[in-house]
């Protein structure tokens, strides 16, 4: 990670939750980007947008934004869905500075490009298959995303 | 929660909207050679027997060339809505000593009035206006019967309805040289840069006006000629004026004030030279380059009196400013638009891809910002596996079609992947699957 990301800090908490903080700048606007990772607790990295945070076109809702994982509890926290779960695309074994960093990046790029055009125009997998997460899952989440503040 | 840093100046992304915007506005390659075809054709009506010019050309022929803008590679599309390119032309010939200033003018429209293919033909105070569709040609005509040593100069004909009619010092093939001599050098990758805009972005607008035009065109093809125009100058100085001069002519649409001369214009970019660190950078220097510049004059209650480096006695903003006290509102009112200029770009530099076109419709015109939309939404369109994978810098994590990034060693592919629809269950939600 530092190698390729020398703006990324990681932190890992007593718990075994890792957070990288850093900024990406995958355009002309910097946005600064926090990755969750706890072994054992959740199967994906946690990417999520912390400023400018993710925003709705003006008049539209959250839940609008392709690509999330979509948290309606805490929509402004929802993480970035960044890869196929059922496309063997990641596995802990892929480093996530060579995969989550980039493809985090590159969400951003086609974030701001969907607010220009209204299209997703990044390569994806359609709506007829929304990865769900199981409610243990989920939970671990919550408490990483409540960890990092 | 963390907040950005100011952003590093990375000026990438701006640079690759502005040299779109740049290829959308310049004439493409095959509006060139319509162009350069008008020129010749120029030559031949001026030449023609029945001509009331031909009794005064030099040694029998016209000479003919272009100047101004498409000589400096600067043209740029006029207007808003319109589409349409305005060139310039000298007719250079031996003004009889007996003619009043005003005849040379008079000549000219007599000669060029039926112009072929020319929609009307207008007598202006320094030049005879033909309007094609598309395309607005200014010859002027030039008296070179003192031979004046050094690259051609003469003198042109101010000659107001009202008023008496005067003589201006000129040398527009010399201010030609100058100009490109000044710019362009060393500017390889700039080069490649703009040719992979124009392949993605530029836009043909000018049509064959008849028969004759199309033979014209035609014999070109078969027979190379000494060019009319000269060739194109791909350097990012001479782009960023032609953005300078689209933002400036949008600004001065509705103005009651005069817009300054592109010829200034030219010149002050020359002057200021290249500035390293991309087309972005350029623009914004341009603009406080002149800007400073006339705040200097502002304070000191001067105007800027340039002349024309290859012939002095040729001043070539000898109408803009107006003299004090009306010079303080030309220059207040420029120098005003160009800190705007700078503002947005520095603005626009740390700004999402949408608030940069939003910001490109104010300055450039919605017209342009709805074509640029499309360009970026073909560039990065990855729907599907055809378009190649994109490129990311590392450390930055700023990201290139593979084209754009030809030139930057330090990118790194992105590994295949497909971005998925996904959601957490809700607090008391039953678990997923």
């Amino acid at each position: 990670m530092r190698r390729l990301w020398p703006n990324f800090h990681g932190r890992r908490h007593e718990n075994g939750l890792v957070v990288w903080r850093g900024v990406l700048k995958p355009r002309a606007q910097a946005y600064a980007v926090n990755i969750l990772w706890w072994p054992g607790k959740i199967d994906r990295p946690y990417v999520m947008i912390a400023d400018p945070p993710i925003e709705p076109p003006p008049g539209g809702t959250y839940d609008q934004i392709p690509h999330l994982m979509f948290d309606s509890d805490n929509p402004i926290k929802s993480g970035l869905c960044l890869f196929d779960p059922d496309g063997r695309e990641w596995s802990d074994a892929d480093l996530i500075s060579e995969t989550t960093v980039k493809w985090a990046s590159e969400w951003l790029h086609y974030y701001e490009l969907w607010h220009l055009t209204g299209e997703w125009l990044g390569p994806s997998v359609g709506y007829e298959s929304v990865a769900q997460m199981n409610a243990i899952e989920a939970e671990s989440i919550r408490a990483a995303v409540a960890d990092v503040h | 929660m963390a907040t950005a840093p100011a952003p590093e100046l990375d000026t990438s992304t701006l640079d690759e909207i502005l040299l779109d915007l740049a290829v959308l506005i310049e004439l493409s390659p095959h509006d060139r050679e319509i162009a350069e075809s008008r020129y010749r054709r120029l030559k031949e009506y001026v030449e023609r027997p029945t001509s009331p010019l031909r009794p005064y050309l030099v040694d029998g022929e016209s000479l003919i060339y272009a100047q101004g803008s498409v000589a400096t590679s600067t043209t740029i599309l006029s207007g808003d809505n319109d589409d349409r390119f305005d060139v310039d032309a000298i007719v250079e010939i031996d003004v009889p000593p007996h003619w009043p200033e005003s005849e040379p003018l008079d000549q000219l429209f007599e000669t060029l009035k039926n112009f072929p293919g020319a929609v009307e033909v207008v007598r202006c105070t320094r030049c005879v206006q033909i309007r094609f569709t598309f395309m607005h040609m200014d010859v002027t005509v030039m008296d070179r019967r003192q031979r004046l040593g050094g690259e051609r100069p003469g003198h042109i004909f101010h000659s107001p309805d009202t008023g008496p009619a005067y003589r201006v010092n000129s040398n527009p093939w010399g201010f030609t040289g100058w100009f490109r001599t000044q710019v362009g050098i060393g500017e390889r990758l700039f080069e490649q840069r703009l040719k992979a805009a124009r392949d993605a972005a530029g836009v043909s607008r000018l049509i064959v006006l008849d028969e004759a035009e199309r033979r014209i065109l035609a014999d070109a093809e078969q027979v190379p000629l000494p060019p009319m125009i000269p060739s194109r100058i791909d350097a990012q100085e001479a782009v960023a004026l032609k953005l300078l001069k689209r933002y400036l002519n949008l600004r001065y649409t509705h103005s009651r004030l005069k817009r300054p001369p592109s010829i200034w214009l030219t010149k002050l970019t020359g002057d200021m030279g290249l500035i390293q660190g991309g087309l972005t950078l350029q623009l914004y220097a341009l603009s406080k380059f002149i800007s400073d510049s006339l705040r200097e004059h502002l304070a000191r209650r001067t105007v800027p009196r340039e002349v024309n480096p290859s012939y002095p006695p040729d001043k070539i903003n000898d109408r803009w400013p107006r003299a004090w006290p009306e010079a303080e509102s030309d220059m207040t009112v420029l120098a005003d638009h160009l800190d705007l200029l700078a503002d947005a770009i520095e603005e626009m530099n740390c700004s999402s891809q949408s608030a940069i076109l939003k910001k490109i419709d104010e300055l450039f015109g919605e017209r342009f910002g709805q074509e640029e939309r499309r360009i970026l939404k073909d560039r990065y369109d990855r729907r599907n596996t055809s378009g190649g994978n994109l490129l990311i810098k590392p450390g930055s994590g700023t990201i290139y079609t593979p084209a754009i990034a030809a030139a930057k060693q330090e990118v790194q592919p992105i590994p295949q992947h497909r971005f998925h629809p996904g959601r957490l269950p809700s607090n008391g939600e039953a678990s997923g699957g």
